[in-house]
């Protein structure tokens, strides 16, 4: 069985700018990679690569083995879910409208669409009250689950996201974290996502994609994240390495005072 | 003042009902014009500055002009389509005052519909590809429902400018609310100009609350404020259809802008009725144009004078005597343009120069040639088109007359300018009332610089065989002497107890047939 996502030697120009070089990367069935590194590293262009947001100047990106420039593209992008940090719900659209896009494009009715709403909001842990909603009347949070339920509405297999919790707060974060988690097990996604944050990369997934100028400087288990002698892991671990070490400490000094 | 009151709302269905059609055919044409040209060129920043450009550069053209130069435009493609394709455009009235208006209102309408869509939120742009867009389906989906409420907002401030901007298609021979303005200038009604802004402005009023009505339901999604508005536009344009399209008359009578062809149009058009003939009237022309749309077969009848068609349409420069020049005009116009010289109605309206009698006797002028020797000393107002016509040239020529400054006024302004001091000499006319009522001398011409001005019914070449017609007609001629036109343009021009023109043509009717002296043959 081939993998879900496989990326061989692609490469991006701007002009005379390497975006990225060479970068070959599988990702598994089921498998929850995040794709970490500086701003201006290329995460998001290799992410946008995949359904061909952005096409490759060289190399071959394949989905479930067939080459994806080989596929008709809206076809592509309406088989991936798209989760980012501008969340770009339509303000036209309701709640409800927003989330059954995707399947409405691929014909389905209006009709058809109504329990399907009310699932996806379900899933996402959203009242069905939001469904008769605008963007504009709900919160960050709120919009970004219907972000994601949007992206779950054609049954992907694939999830692509960039910086999904980029524009949240610390509490919204982490709530939204455990259920992109959880969706990920429960729909059995193979999961790429673009973050910039090492400890939101560390607490939620299966391997880390180190991407530095372009290039792939790591790829491994968050374990190995940890043992990395590379400077640059290093620095970028450093900061997650630092809280932690300050909240045990703070956690075991009333216990030494007993 | 009531009386004035009466007059003009009994014009106001014809006068309201063309101008609602002008203006909604131009908004539609505009709208349907600039929305796909937004489309085309919004997401192209090259197309995008030459369209917004150029639809920038039409902007700033005066609207009056705007509407003006479309005669010649007309005119010119006319006679190519008349060669090619044997068939010729209307170059008055609809169709020139539709291109301007339309022209001038495609700006605000593809302004902001390119504004409203490369206003798209790039975040939004995002998640239509990314959910799997095709190009068509973010375009009906995204790009158009958002850019809907902005361009809307457009074809508001549009319908705004065009109703405005509709008044002035009157000088090109559109009825439209200006009828009231323009007439109204001319005549000095007040009540006219005032009703026709106001007119115009409740119908601008009226017409934004609407489509205010339908931008509020595009941005809120409310079908149901959308169709509301729309239907009630749709009703109020075509009941105007239906008032502005009932009418259809045979024949055309034109009138320059001035009291005495206002009156003289309103006799015309009262002695075809009394005839059985229906006419309908386009007033408010310039010289130039009138006279090519007679020729043209775009108007029908109407009076010019026999120095303005030797200078200004014949382009003669001597003045040959009387009875030659009359004969002259006679045949040139039968034989180069086909029109039909009825015959003189009895008066003269020539082009004279005008002072305050007291004024005059203190300078001791009596002629034009006194008036040369203190012209230094004196400012000259003329109406708008005296300072470049002929008749100037050569008056100032023959008596090498120049003036301390010359100001052109519209001709009402200019009679106030004379008594208000602000001018000591005016290019006025010799049959208008204001001249004995005024106390004011019209200077002589001892070397006959300016040619005789005779009251000409001129009738187009396709009428000359039209014997209804020109038995209608032919009771005119010869039958109004300068005292009674002086005294009919008085009745109008005046500022108290002011007649409307149709009245005062009435009068000249019953003049007419109370003298039992037959018309000269």
């Amino acid at each position: 069985m081939p993998d879900v996502i496989e990326l061989n030697r692609v490469g991006l120009r701007f002009g005379a700018q390497d975006i990225l070089r060479e970068i070959s990367l599988r990702v598994a069935h089921n498998e929850f990679v995040s794709i970490v590194g500086p701003s201006g590293s290329g995460k998001t262009s290799l992410l946008k690569c995949v359904n061909r947001l952005v096409e490759p100047t060289s190399g071959l990106v394949s989905i479930d083995g067939s080459p994806a420039r080989e596929l008709k593209v809206e076809d592509l992008r309406r088989s991936i879910g798209y989760v980012f940090q501008g969340i770009g719900l339509f303000p036209h659209m309701s709640v409800a409208e927003n989330v059954s896009i995707t399947p409405r494009l691929n014909g389905a009715d209006k009709t058809a669409t109504g329990s399907l709403v009310a699932d996806l909001l379900k899933l996402v842990e959203l009242p069905a009250t939001l469904a008769a909603r605008m963007p504009h009347e709900l919160s960050g949070g709120q919009r970004q689950r219907v972000g994601i339920a949007r992206a779950l509405a054609a049954k992907p297999r694939i999830m692509l996201m960039d910086e999904p919790f980029g524009a949240l707060d610390a509490v919204t974060r982490e709530s939204l974290g455990h259920s992109v988690r959880r969706l990920h097990q429960q729909l059995s996604l193979t999961t790429l996502m673009v973050t910039h944050d090492m400890m939101e990369a560390l607490l939620l997934s299966d391997r880390i994609v180190v991407l530095v100028d372009g290039a792939i400087r790591f790829d491994g288990s968050p374990a190995d994240v940890l043992n990395s002698t590379d400077d640059v892991v290093a620095s970028l671990v450093a900061v997650p390495r630092r809280s932690a070490d300050r909240i045990s400490a703070m956690l075991q000094q009333p216990r030494s005072r007993a | 003042m009531s009386e004035q009151w009466r007059a003009a709302l009994a014009l106001l269905p014809e006068y309201l009902g063309q101008h609602v059609l002008l203006s909604a055919a131009a908004l539609v044409i505009a709208t349907l014009i600039s929305l796909p040209t937004a489309l085309l060129v919004a997401s192209r920043p090259t197309g995008r500055t030459i369209v917004l450009g150029l639809a920038r550069l039409v902007q700033t053209i005066p609207g009056l002009a705007l509407i003006a130069l479309f005669y010649p435009i007309l005119l010119a493609l006319s006679g190519v389509t008349q060669q090619r394709f044997g068939f010729s455009l209307p170059t008055l009235g609809f169709l020139p005052a539709l291109l301007a208006l339309t022209v001038f209102a495609i700006l605000p309408i593809l302004q902001n519909a390119v504004l409203g869509l490369t206003s798209i939120a790039p975040d939004v742009i995002e998640a239509s590809d990314a959910v799997g867009m095709t190009r068509r389906q973010r375009l009906t989906l995204v790009d158009i429902p958002l850019a809907a409420p902005i361009a809307m907002a457009g074809l508001r401030t549009s319908a705004v400018w065009t109703i405005g901007a509709a008044t002035l298609a009157t000088p090109v021979g559109q009825t439209s609310l200006g009828n009231y303005i323009f007439s109204g200038l001319q005549t000095e009604n007040w009540v006219f100009v005032l009703f026709g802004c106001l007119a115009a402005a409740m119908l601008a009023i009226v017409a934004d609350s609407l489509l205010a009505l339908v931008e509020h339901g595009v941005a809120r999604r409310r079908i149901r404020l959308v169709i509301a508005g729309v239907a009630a536009l749709a009703i109020g344009v075509a009941a105007a259809g239906a008032t502005g399209l009932h009418r259809t008359s045979t024949y055309v009578i034109a009138a320059k802008n001035f009291s005495e062809q206002f009156i003289l149009a309103e006799l015309i058009g009262q002695q075809m009725r009394a005839a059985g003939l229906s006419s309908s009237t386009k007033s408010g022309l310039g010289s130039a144009v009138i006279f090519r749309a007679l020729a043209a077969g775009d108007v029908d009848v109407y009076v010019d004078y026999s120095g303005t068609l030797w200078t200004n349409v014949m382009e003669r420069s001597d003045i040959p005597p009387h009875k030659e020049m009359l004969a002259a005009i006679t045949q040139w116009m039968q034989r180069e343009r086909g029109v039909k010289v009825l015959g003189s109605l009895g008066f003269q309206n020539a082009y004279g120069f005008v002072m305050r009698r007291q004024r005059a006797q203190e300078l001791g002028i009596s002629t034009i040639a006194d008036l040369a020797r203190h012209a230094g000393q004196l400012s000259f107002g003329a109406d708008l088109e005296f300072t470049v016509r002929p008749e100037w040239q050569s008056a100032r020529s023959a008596y090498n007359l120049n003036f301390r400054s010359i100001r052109t006024y519209d001709p009402t302004l200019m009679y106030r300018a004379l008594m208000g001091g602000e001018a000591d000499v005016i290019s006025g006319f010799t049959s208008d009332g204001r001249i004995a009522a005024s106390d004011l001398v019209v200077l002589s011409d001892p070397q006959g610089a300016i040619p005789p001005y005779d009251a000409l019914l001129l009738v187009t070449g396709a009428r000359a065989g039209d014997a209804r017609l020109l038995d209608a007609l032919k009771p005119l001629v010869g039958v109004i002497n300068i005292e009674t036109m002086r005294s009919a343009n008085y009745t109008v021009d005046r500022d108290n107890d002011k007649l409307t023109p149709a009245a005062a043509a009435q009068i000249i009717a019953k003049r007419l047939t109370r003298k039992d002296d037959p018309p000269t043959p």
